[in-house]
């Protein structure tokens, strides 16, 4: 067995992110899931600004790098136009919930036919750490050197209690690969059936911008994991 | 008994005729006064074609966004909006811009700044030319009647695709309110689209080449330096091949020249009829606003003595005209009217 | 009806609060003038209320050349159908206006030039307060008999109601009385 996915493009490895982060392993699940349903020449790969635009070059699959928080509609008009593609939008959370939290919003009341990756750590990791929509109280962040505001935003919670019947909702963790593998398959697998929109939220490491250590990158994302719980929220596909 | 083959049409109407006979298949919009007329007539051909495709956004960055994915799968896709709709508008143009993207936007000014009057001006010249963060590789026509809004909107898809560039049809509020006759002729032919991604089916999963990374990023200063002269020459080089403009009772013995564009270039071309053509006052309108049709101009102004530029804003077609001379001593006689309409009369009067 | 431009031109404006059929008499009336052979320019000109508000229609018929600008700074035939529409359009009028008014809503303007009709009033005469437009358009093509023939704004108007007139043939009627009302009267 392979240890990477056929769709792994092995000339821009070593890749550009962080020791440490979690985008790799994310994507490794991606890659794991599209060799899976051997999608890899029908898939558009929408990524966003941010630390995801490392991911330009990652993949043997057609990829188009988008202004922040628009990969939504993007991929969006590539599905419309090419209803065999699939098309997936990776995102983090600030495109996701903050400057595209509209477009997420009509996607999700539409039950547009793609599927969004958010890579979620909590903070906008490429300009410097600044406070996003997932940040936690009192969390140190360069935009909030005295912790971060007593507000934050579940987008899981709010996905769920808007998408369709038929959407799938998830949210995964990059400390289970295997089970993001097998969400993001499943996503995927929801949106060839033409079921609707399906959401795969992956709270991820940043030690870089948790400023953390191995063992403290860990305690961080279990902290995350109590308000951001794991699992399949919206899920009503009998297949 | 009816004109031969002419029909009787509102601007707005007239748009999606073109935009059918260009081959578009795909609208994207928001509504926004006086360009929802535009969605609305699309939406009405759309419910009765399924080969069409259409979604209403939920925003104006939303809809230009839509529109670039569907061009980049070969989707020959446009919008329309005004105003702020406009600025808004200029986030997805800027990387349809840099990434040489076909998208074909028709522009209904209104008056501005801010949500202005939902009526008319000519105020969107610099927004629609120059708009975004970039320098403004984009091709503007600027139709001045119902003929030319239908030729031009033809005309856009087809420079759209045949140049890879964002083109724009630079109308506004009067003209798309509008109603009356023009010829609806079918072009002989139309530039083919061609797919960015997803090209092809059977290729090989380890072969780099196969595939498509397309990126509107640069880590290095010197490879954005280089995009950018890339984008020049390239502007540079099409741009002999863009430029349009117009001339009206021009010759060696024509002393004072009106420059007008769009619906004020008709007013000033009947201003020169109540003048009378003898006179010797001409008309040069700019059909491009970008790229200018500088050379043009230049070889007019032989034996001008003056020169009037009318425009229903402040001075937006002013500035481009004064660009377009650099180093001309022709006095330049400026009558900007932003937000409102201006009648032959009133040229007519103030030459 | 002369125009400045030695009879080529002719400008019509017709004003009124949204409802009162400003544009509807527009459209027919451009419509009728295209189908007659002119050229035809029509563009309407409203406030930002999507009901109510002064509406305007500028029409302009031309014979053997194109009309290049549609908006116009005298108007050679202006209607009033409302008081608060002649304030917007005073603009409008010069010397050889001929001025048509609605005396159901406008006081009296005490000018002998203008013609005061109350088409609310000769509608309802009719029994048929809905066809007042097709009265104040009769009228109008009284003043356009050299520009326009009668047929021809009877044939858009059939062609423009057909689905109506299907189920209420009634309605037909009273149309082609109001216009023809509108077309013979004596001011």
């Amino acid at each position: 067995m392979d240890s990477f996915p056929k769709s792994w493009r092995k000339s821009t490895k070593p890749h550009s992110f962080c020791p440490g982060c979690g985008h790799p392993i994310v994507l490794k699940a991606l890659g794991w899931a599209v060799e899976e349903l051997k999608i890899q020449n029908k898939t558009a790969f929408g990524i966003d600004i941010g630390c995801s635009l490392l991911a330009w070059d990652f993949f043997n699959l057609d990829t188009i790098q988008t202004h922040h928080g628009r990969t939504v509609p993007v991929i969006t008009g590539v599905k419309i136009s090419r209803p065999d593609a699939v098309a997936i939008a990776y995102v983090g959370d600030g495109g996701a919930y903050a400057i595209g939290s509209q477009h997420l919003l009509s996607s999700l009341y539409k039950n547009i036919n793609i599927t969004v990756i958010i890579v979620n750590n909590a903070n906008y990791g490429m300009t410097g750490g600044q406070e996003a929509p997932t940040t936690l109280p009192y969390q140190l962040t360069s935009s909030t050197p005295k912790g971060a505001d007593n507000y934050y935003l579940d987008g899981i919670k709010m996905a769920a209690s808007i998408a369709n019947k038929n959407a799938y909702v998830a949210r995964g963790c990059t400390d289970n690969p295997v089970q993001l593998k097998i969400f993001i398959r499943k996503a995927l697998q929801n949106q060839i059936q033409k079921r609707g929109l399906s959401i795969v939220e992956a709270l991820s490491y940043c030690p870089t911008n948790w400023k953390t250590d191995a063992k403290k990158t860990r305690a961080f994302i279990e902290n995350l994991k109590k308000i951001y719980p794991i699992g399949e929220f919206v899920n009503n596909n009998e297949k | 008994m009816k004109k031969d083959k002419k029909s009787f049409l509102t601007g707005n109407e007239v748009v999606i005729k073109a935009a059918l006979a260009a081959g578009a298949d795909s609208f994207y919009g928001y509504p926004i006064t006086p360009a929802t007329e535009i969605m609305d007539g699309w939406a009405e051909v759309y419910s009765k074609n399924s080969k069409l495709n259409f979604l209403q956004a939920e925003d104006e960055m939303s809809a230009g966004f839509l529109m670039i994915g569907a061009a980049l799968t070969g989707k020959k896709a446009f919008t329309a909006t005004t105003g702020v709709g406009n600025v808004l508008m200029q986030d997805p143009l800027s990387m349809a811009e840099a990434m040489e993207l076909p998208t074909v936007a028709v522009i209904g000014q209104r008056g501005g700044p801010s949500t202005g009057s939902v009526i008319y001006s000519q105020q969107e010249v610099n927004l629609t030319c120059y708009g975004g963060n970039g320098e403004g590789y984009r091709v503007v026509y600027s139709p001045s009647n119902l003929q030319e809004l239908y030729d031009y909107t033809i005309k856009a898809f087809n420079t759209a695709w045949k140049y890879l560039i964002p083109t724009f049809v630079l109308t506004d509020g009067y003209l798309l309110k509008t109603r009356s006759e023009l010829n609806l002729y079918q072009p002989k032919a139309n530039v083919t689209s061609k797919p960015l991604i997803l090209k092809k089916a059977n290729r090989n999963p380890n072969k780099e080449s196969d595939y498509v990374n397309l990126v509107n990023t640069y880590a290095i200063e010197e490879e954005c330096y280089e995009a950018n002269i890339k984008l020049l020459n390239k502007f540079k080089k099409i741009s002999p091949e863009i430029e349009e403009s117009y001339s009206y009772n021009l010759n060696r013995q024509t002393k004072k020249l009106i420059i007008a564009h769009g619906l004020i270039a008709s007013a000033a071309e009947e201003a020169i009829n109540i003048i009378g053509k003898n006179k010797k006052v001409g008309l040069f309108v700019p059909k491009t606003l970008r790229p200018f049709p500088q050379k043009d101009l230049l070889k007019q102004l032989g034996k001008i003595k003056q020169i009037y530029i009318y425009e229903s804003a402040a001075n937006q077609l002013d500035r481009l005209v004064k660009e377009a001379i650099y180093g001309s001593r022709i006095p330049i006689k400026h009558f900007g009217y932003p937000a409102l309409g201006i009648e032959a009369e009133t040229i007519a009067k103030l030459i | 009806m002369n125009s400045k431009s030695k009879n080529e031109t002719i400008k019509i404006l017709i004003a009124g609060e949204g409802g009162q059929g400003v544009q509807a008499i527009g459209k027919i009336l451009s419509e009728t003038g295209f189908e007659a052979g002119l050229s035809v320019s029509f563009i309407p000109n409203y406030g930002v209320e999507q009901r109510g508000g002064v509406t305007i229609a500028f029409i302009q018929f031309r014979k053997n050349r194109e009309i290049i600008y549609p908006k116009f700074l005298e108007a050679d035939i202006i209607v009033w159908l409302s008081q608060r529409s002649i304030k917007r359009t005073e603009q409008y009028l010069y010397n050889k206006s001929l001025v048509i008014y609605n005396s159901k809503f406008i006081a009296n303007l005490k000018n002998p030039k203008y013609i005061r009709i109350n088409f609310d009033q000769l509608a309802n005469d009719i029994g048929s307060h809905r066809s007042t437009n097709m009265i104040v358009l009769g009228f109008l093509l009284q003043h356009l008999k050299t520009w326009i023939d009668i047929k021809y704004a009877k044939k858009i108007i059939n062609h423009k109601f057909a689905k109506y007139y299907k189920i209420n043939p009634n309605l037909k009627k009273q149309n082609d009385k109001a216009l023809d009302i509108g077309y013979n009267l004596k001011m």
